[in-house]
């Protein structure tokens, strides 16, 4: 599931949509996430290996839906 | 139109903003995060993970440079096409502040260490490059950065004022900062193919100190769009001055032998 695909988000975009151009484009929003230690980091390469897994799941997104070689989708 | 890398109530959430097209949305409804997905085309995530100060030079009196001044600097350095670039954000990783170390109160949030420009391909080391050109001169006192590849123009947009509406359920209002962004790039009209990236970032443990941030090319209708955000905002009950963020980075007020001094 989207973020877009929420009805409220379908509401808002009603709302937002009044007062666009003909030309905008429609804009869908993918938000996931996983689950990180909420402990406090005490090594840097712990925070760098939590940044780089949402990166990494980042690039698998923008692959899986064939937007990693269209930029300007995105 | 870019990954989000950490945001601090829950470090591991990201998000993309991309163009609705069908194919697109059928595709990205029926992935899973964390399930398996093609190896092929590679994305360069390239990070410049210096300080906003050292990337940009200001002089005392003036504002002190922000990560979205130093985004610019990168991207008219790198001369990346907003065309050509999945995504324009702050390296900003997830740390605990301690409240009281010896009670064991910690808060979760981000620290800003630099910035990133994700492209289809690994650009190649241009950062090493533009490490070592910086600082650069970034007008402060002017909107629009001129870069090769066009203007660039960075819109911070403060959440602080549909935070509380968006946490009493109010669905009228954008829910979190990004959705805020979208509302901006919808009404402005800014093509995918027109936008370097759209990122949020929440210093310090308030919600209600979180933006959004669009880095854009600005197009002739550039005026004519803001006029049509700022009716978007006038139908949530809101004007442009409740989410303008100002500059809480502060001012420099002394530079000299090395020693920089910022007032907030």
């Amino acid at each position: 599931m989207l973020l877009s695909d929420d009805p409220a988000w379908w509401q808002r975009s009603q709302q937002r949509r009044a007062h666009c151009p003909p030309t905008s484009p429609w804009v869908a929003v993918a938000e996931r996430g996983f689950p990180v230690r909420l402990s406090p980091f005490h090594d840097a390469a712990e925070q760098v290996a939590a940044w780089e897994r949402s990166q990494a799941a980042c690039s698998a997104y923008l692959r899986a839906v064939g937007l990693a070689g269209r930029p300007d989708w995105v | 139109m870019a990954p989000r890398g950490v945001w601090a109530d829950l470090p591991g959430r990201w998000a993309v903003v991309h163009a609705a097209t069908p194919a697109v949305l059928d595709a990205a409804r029926t992935h899973l995060a964390g399930a398996s997905a093609p190896t092929d085309p590679k994305v360069g995530h390239t990070f410049l993970s210096d300080h906003g100060d050292r990337l940009v030079r200001r002089e005392a009196g003036e504002p002190a440079p922000t990560q979205g001044d130093a985004l610019a600097a990168a991207i008219a350095f790198a001369s990346v096409d907003p065309g050509s670039c999945l995504g324009a954000y702050p390296y900003a990783l997830p740390v605990q502040l301690a409240l009281n170390a010896v009670a064991g109160r910690f808060v979760s949030t981000v620290q800003c260490l630099g910035v990133v420009l994700s492209t289809p391909h690994a650009p190649g080391g241009w950062q090493d490059a533009c490490r070592a050109a910086s600082p650069f001169r970034v007008p402060y006192d002017a909107p629009v950065i001129m870069g090769p590849t066009g203007p660039i123009r960075v819109e911070r947009l403060r959440w602080a004022a549909l935070a509380a509406r968006a946490a009493s359920g109010d669905r009228s209002v954008p829910a979190s900062p990004v959705q805020l962004a979208v509302g901006f790039v919808e009404t402005m009209g800014i093509l995918p193919g027109d936008c370097w990236g759209v990122a949020e970032l929440q210093p310090g443990h308030e919600a209600s100190s979180a933006y959004a941030q669009v880095v854009y090319r600005p197009g002739p209708d550039d005026a004519a769009g803001r006029e049509r955000f700022a009716r978007y905002l006038t139908s949530l009950g809101l004007t442009p001055g409740d989410v303008d963020l100002g500059h809480p980075e502060g001012t420099v007020t002394f530079r000299r032998w090395g020693v920089r001094v910022v007032e907030r």
